[in-house]
């Protein structure tokens, strides 16, 4: 994890993984870089450095790794072994999802005889307002395989979120890699969010915007529920500390709202009008906690084999709800996978999806692919 | 219920993990209802006919129903 300017950040991560790899040559190395270091200029300088792996990155809203997080940074990890790595790139998210995730899957292999596992890993621009639907398009272009991910941030600007392929970077966009591997990577996914609220009908949304929620402005029932004066500046933060849960199975799936334009509401994939959803808030035990949880079923998925490292997409919820101890979490993360080497970024959205499963769009959750030695 | 029926619940859970549990039951009512199936179960033909109805719809509820609908094919279809 570096900061600096972007080529000293740059420079200083990819010497921290040269040296982590130990002369070996990488398959995949995956970058996540605040706003403060422009992910195109960050991208080129890996792809430049890391010529013959696939590189991909998001712009993020914190960066982390087994030494801590950081914000203003970059944050790197590099995976090598017996892995083969391919990616590709979509854009023009927002008009036209459909279009862009066939784009960026078109050109990548199904199968690879010599690696018989299989698993994607997604990044995708938030502020396109349809990451379930993303998410469930590429699911059913893939077929049943894992998909880990995450949505990217831009420091709570709330303006202009990107993904990067290679040495191009762009915003309404998503990145899709398949990863073949002999052994089955480890996916564990875990949230430490319940119901603050009732439940609440959502009674006028039309995509990704809640316009009303029991027949009000939607944001006057969040200030409402939440019991929250909130300054302009805060907004952001704060609707991210207290998203939408919607009763699913046992538990409740989150859906993170990111923005709002006067009683309406933003969030990161579509509601759909008549759905019931409960405002939700969590603790800071229960957000530590429910991260570590993920690092345990993540390790738990990879059969008695060690962990190597692993790739950790987690909300910035977490964040914001933890503050200083949000370190706490990122450690109990790598101590629960045997001290290996992890990175991550703080995300407005996490991608996680099981062979089998009917939905790997989340929010305010923690996702760790763990990796065997 | 018969053997091979699908109970209704069952397809409201399948797309309650995008939807909701309450937007999902309300949705497989819907629709249920307006392809004259009484009960609470169906056959799998008339579940694969209701989630194509629903995929018709635009948006989230579309897009959630075409996977439901192609991740339940590969787990329930038998061969005829």
């Amino acid at each position: 994890m570096s900061k600096g300017d972007a080529a000293v950040a740059s420079n200083a991560a990819i010497a921290q993984l040269r040296a982590g790899l130990g002369g070996a040559t990488p398959a995949l190395v995956v970058v996540f870089a605040s706003t403060k270091q422009p992910l195109a200029e960050v991208a080129a300088r890996f792809e430049k450095e890391f010529a013959g792996a696939v590189v991909v990155g998001a712009s993020t809203a914190g960066e982390f790794t087994e030494r801590g997080d950081a914000k203003g940074g970059i944050a790197a990890i590099a995976v090598a072994g017996e892995f083969r790595a391919y990616a590709a790139m979509g854009v023009g998210l927002r008009a036209a999802p459909e279009a862009a995730v066939s784009s960026a899957l078109a050109s990548l292999p199904q199968a690879e005889a010599s690696h018989p596992f299989r698993t994607a890993l997604l990044l995708l621009d938030p502020l396109a307002g349809n990451g379930e639907e993303v998410t469930l398009m590429v699911a059913a272009a893939l077929g049943e395989q894992p998909i880990a991910g995450g949505a990217a941030g831009d420091d709570l600007e709330m303006t202009r979120t990107i993904v990067s392929c290679g040495a191009r970077a762009e915003s309404d966009a998503l990145v899709v890699v398949q990863l073949f591997s002999k052994e089955p990577l480890g996916l564990g996914v875990c949230h430490g969010h319940r119901p603050l609220s009732k439940p609440l009908r959502v009674s006028r949304a039309h995509g990704a915007v809640v316009e009303e929620i029991e027949g009000r402005p939607a944001w006057d029932v969040w200030l409402e529920q939440t019991k929250a004066e909130v300054a302009p500046a805060d907004e952001g933060g704060f609707l991210l500390q207290y998203e939408a849960g919607l009763a699913s199975g046992e538990g409740y799936k989150i859906r993170a709202p990111l923005s709002r334009s006067g009683g309406s509401i933003q969030f990161a994939c579509g509601i759909p009008e008549g759905s019931v959803i409960r405002i939700t808030e969590s603790d800071p035990p229960s957000q530590v906690a429910s991260a570590i949880e993920a690092a345990r079923r993540a390790k738990e998925r990879l059969g008695g084999r060690e962990a190597a490292g692993a790739i950790v997409f987690d909300c910035i919820c977490r964040n914001l709800i933890l503050g200083d101890r949000f370190v706490d979490a990122v450690s109990g993360i790598a101590k629960e996978l045997g001290d290996a080497p992890i990175a991550g970024f703080e995300t407005y959205g996490e991608v996680a999806m099981d062979a089998g499963d009917m939905s790997g769009f989340h929010n305010t959750t923690s996702v760790v692919l763990a990796f065997p030695k | 219920m018969e053997p091979d029926r699908i109970p209704l619940a069952d397809i409201a859970a399948a797309l309650s993990a995008s939807l909701g549990k309450e937007k999902a039951e309300e949705l497989v009512r819907t629709y249920a209802h307006a392809a004259g199936i009484v009960g609470d179960s169906c056959t799998f033909d008339e579940a694969m006919k209701m989630l194509e109805s629903m995929a018709k719809a635009d948006g989230l509820l579309g897009i959630v129903a075409r996977f439901a609908k192609a991740r339940w094919y590969l787990a329930h279809a038998r061969p005829k």
